[in-house]
């Protein structure tokens, strides 16, 4: 919930106000006459992550877990589990008890809302989106006024050094390059250890022991943490032997990208799963500004089994509350 | 495979509360939580009713600093050294309290892993038999750990005063809670309000944001005016109710101890 107070000579001034601050959807929860002023505290409930909650099309069965995790193919040990637990949590409706249950499974721990107290190092399959996530993070620790350094260990990719160059210039960022370990390391040591240490690399082969050996001796020059960048839609068996090769690496935590590509969550689910990562984000749209969300129980949840459309409704304030609110 | 393990056995927040315990939580910091704790225990042992006061703000436990207290025993043994809630309860003889006292700057509780803090959970089930009223001070945060103390206990007060910043914070924790289906049965005390008026306003602020996005209305439980008289006992290391009784504050604490001395 976001709240705000307004103060304003009258009622009219101060609804425009809050309009202008919160948008159509404000609902007043109070209004009060200070002197000669009208003040008025107004406040919105942005849909938990509403970019995630608008894509949750799937078109699993109304409000049917089971069928739902059947729908996104999780794998059948893990969709016995979340069921089970589910099941457990009696009363408070099915969205509360899988989100409850997908809490007591997994790890969230989102990427963008403290600054990282150690360089992030991004890993993947070639075309995950690291390097966009790399940019959405940068763009992400601009807004919250942190440091951030960009340094990529791809030097292999056509244009991959170009393309971070744009990024770091338009976000007035630095960007360093590293060849290797050693580099790497000294890049480290020059970039502003206050704020955010960004690394991109090299899309890997985690089937390679060799790209994993090279993973984490670039881990450990920069003493980062390895956060995988896997794309959403793969196949839950894929999904899950790829990340367990990157957690053998070190990974600890994934960011989820092309949601919006993907209708199907099984795959990410079985990653996280097999490799015991963390969920530490989710790669909503192509926007750098806005493309990266947080990703917790519940909106992992409303991914998997969107609300119904009552649910929906009543967590946005149904328009019969916002006129009664209008009067309050 | 441990980190699986410990997965597995986390404690879910879906647990049945437990009765006589009542969870003193904010969401913010600095809205008085834990003077209020301490206040309300007070007056529930004034009540005749056996209470204990458990420091559940592991980072900034202070309630031993409120009651000038030097424990000799505190949670933090509870937690790392497997010493039994019950023997870290210390007898406070001005107030009749038993106090379990925290202990600041070591591990927090949003820190606490699911084991532990399950293990915990128990030594507070434990301890409810042996008293009529537990009172549990939790750290300001809505992080899991608070969250799993506020579903245990059968009652959670939540604090609020009437700066935006702490009724976002009061709201967050409530909409957790629910979110997490936690049973526990939520009210409000607005603190430090101007007057009572202004107190039930404030209440009414949150009620309403409550129930317009969460479809659900936690109740007043009460209200407790802003009274200089508060920071005086604060400074002075001595509870409210025995330097200033029958203050303004020290009356509406009481109110509130009425309710939950009698209410299961």
């Amino acid at each position: 919930m976001r709240l705000r107070t307004f103060t304003a000579p009258s009622i009219g001034e101060a609804m425009r106000q809050v309009r202008k601050a919160l948008g159509e959807d404000a609902v007043i929860l109070s209004t009060e006459q200070v002197g000669k002023q009208v003040k008025l505290t107004a406040a919105i409930e942005p849909a938990a992550a509403p970019s995630v909650a608008a894509m949750a099309t799937a078109p699993a069965a109304g409000d049917d877990i089971e069928s739902a995790l059947r729908y996104h193919g999780v794998p059948k040990t893990l969709a016995d589990w979340l069921l089970a637990t589910a099941g457990d949590l009696e009363g408070g409706g099915p969205q509360q008890a899988l989100t409850a249950a997908l809490r007591a499974r997994f790890g969230f721990r989102p990427l963008i809302e403290r600054k990282p107290g150690k360089p992030i190092l991004l890993a993947g399959l070639p075309g995950a989106g690291k390097s966009s996530t790399l940019a959405k993070l940068a763009a992400r620790a601009k807004v919250n006024g942190w440091a951030a350094t960009a340094i990529t260990c791809d030097l292999a990719k056509a244009g991959a050094i170009e393309q971070l160059a744009t990024y770091a210039k338009a976000l007035e960022i630095p960007a360093y390059r590293a060849k290797d370990a050693a580099t790497l390391s000294r890049a480290v040591a020059k970039a502003d250890a206050s704020g955010a240490i960004l690394i991109d690399t090299l899309g890997t082969n985690p089937l390679k022991a060799g790209d994993l050996a090279q993973l984490r001796e670039l881990a450990e020059a920069a003493s980062a943490d390895i956060v995988l960048v896997m794309a959403a839609g793969g196949d839950a068996v894929e999904s899950a032997e790829l990340a367990a090769g990157y957690a053998e690496a070190g990974a600890t935590r994934l960011v989820a990208t092309k949601i919006d590509v993907a209708r199907r969550y099984g795959g990410i689910l079985a990653a996280a799963e097999a490799g015991r990562l963390a969920f530490a984000g989710v790669g909503t749209s192509p926007e750098i500004a806005s493309g990266l969300g947080t990703l917790r129980a519940d909106q992992l949840c409303r991914l998997i089994l969107p609300a119904s459309r009552a649910e929906s409704r009543a967590a946005a304030g149904s328009p019969e509350n916002k006129s009664l609110s209008g009067t309050a | 495979m441990m980190i699986q393990e410990t997965r597995r056995t986390a404690p879910t927040v879906a647990t049945v509360p437990i009765a006589n315990v009542i969870a003193v939580a904010s969401g913010k910091g600095g809205v008085g939580k834990t003077w209020l704790s301490v206040t309300l225990a007070h007056a529930l042992a004034n009540l005749g009713r056996r209470t204990v006061l458990i420091d559940g703000d592991l980072g900034l436990a202070n309630v031993d600093i409120q009651l000038g207290l030097a424990p000799e025993v505190d949670l933090a043994d509870v937690l790392d050294n497997n010493v039994p809630l019950a023997e870290a309860a210390q007898r406070h003889e001005p107030t009749g309290l038993d106090i379990v006292a925290g202990r600041s700057g070591v591990a927090s509780l949003a820190t606490l892993s699911p084991a532990r803090l399950a293990t915990f959970g128990r030594g507070i089930a434990d301890l409810s038999g042996r008293y009529d009223r537990v009172l549990l001070d939790l750290g300001a945060g809505v992080e899991r750990p608070v969250r799993y103390l506020a579903a245990i206990a059968q009652r959670s007060l939540v604090v609020t005063n009437d700066e935006p910043t702490s009724l976002t914070d009061a709201y967050a924790l409530i909409k957790l809670l629910m979110q997490d289906g936690a049973k526990t049965k939520v009210a409000v005390v607005v603190n430090a309000a101007a007057s009572k008026a202004e107190g039930e306003r404030t209440y009414k602020t949150l009620a309403k944001a409550c129930d317009t996005f969460l479809k659900m209305t936690p109740p007043l439980i009460g209200v407790v005016r802003r009274d200089a008289k508060v920071r005086d006992a604060i400074r002075a290391q001595t509870p409210l109710l025995t330097r200033h009784p029958g203050s303004d504050a020290a009356r509406d604490v009481e109110a509130i101890a009425q309710h939950l001395a009698q209410a299961s």
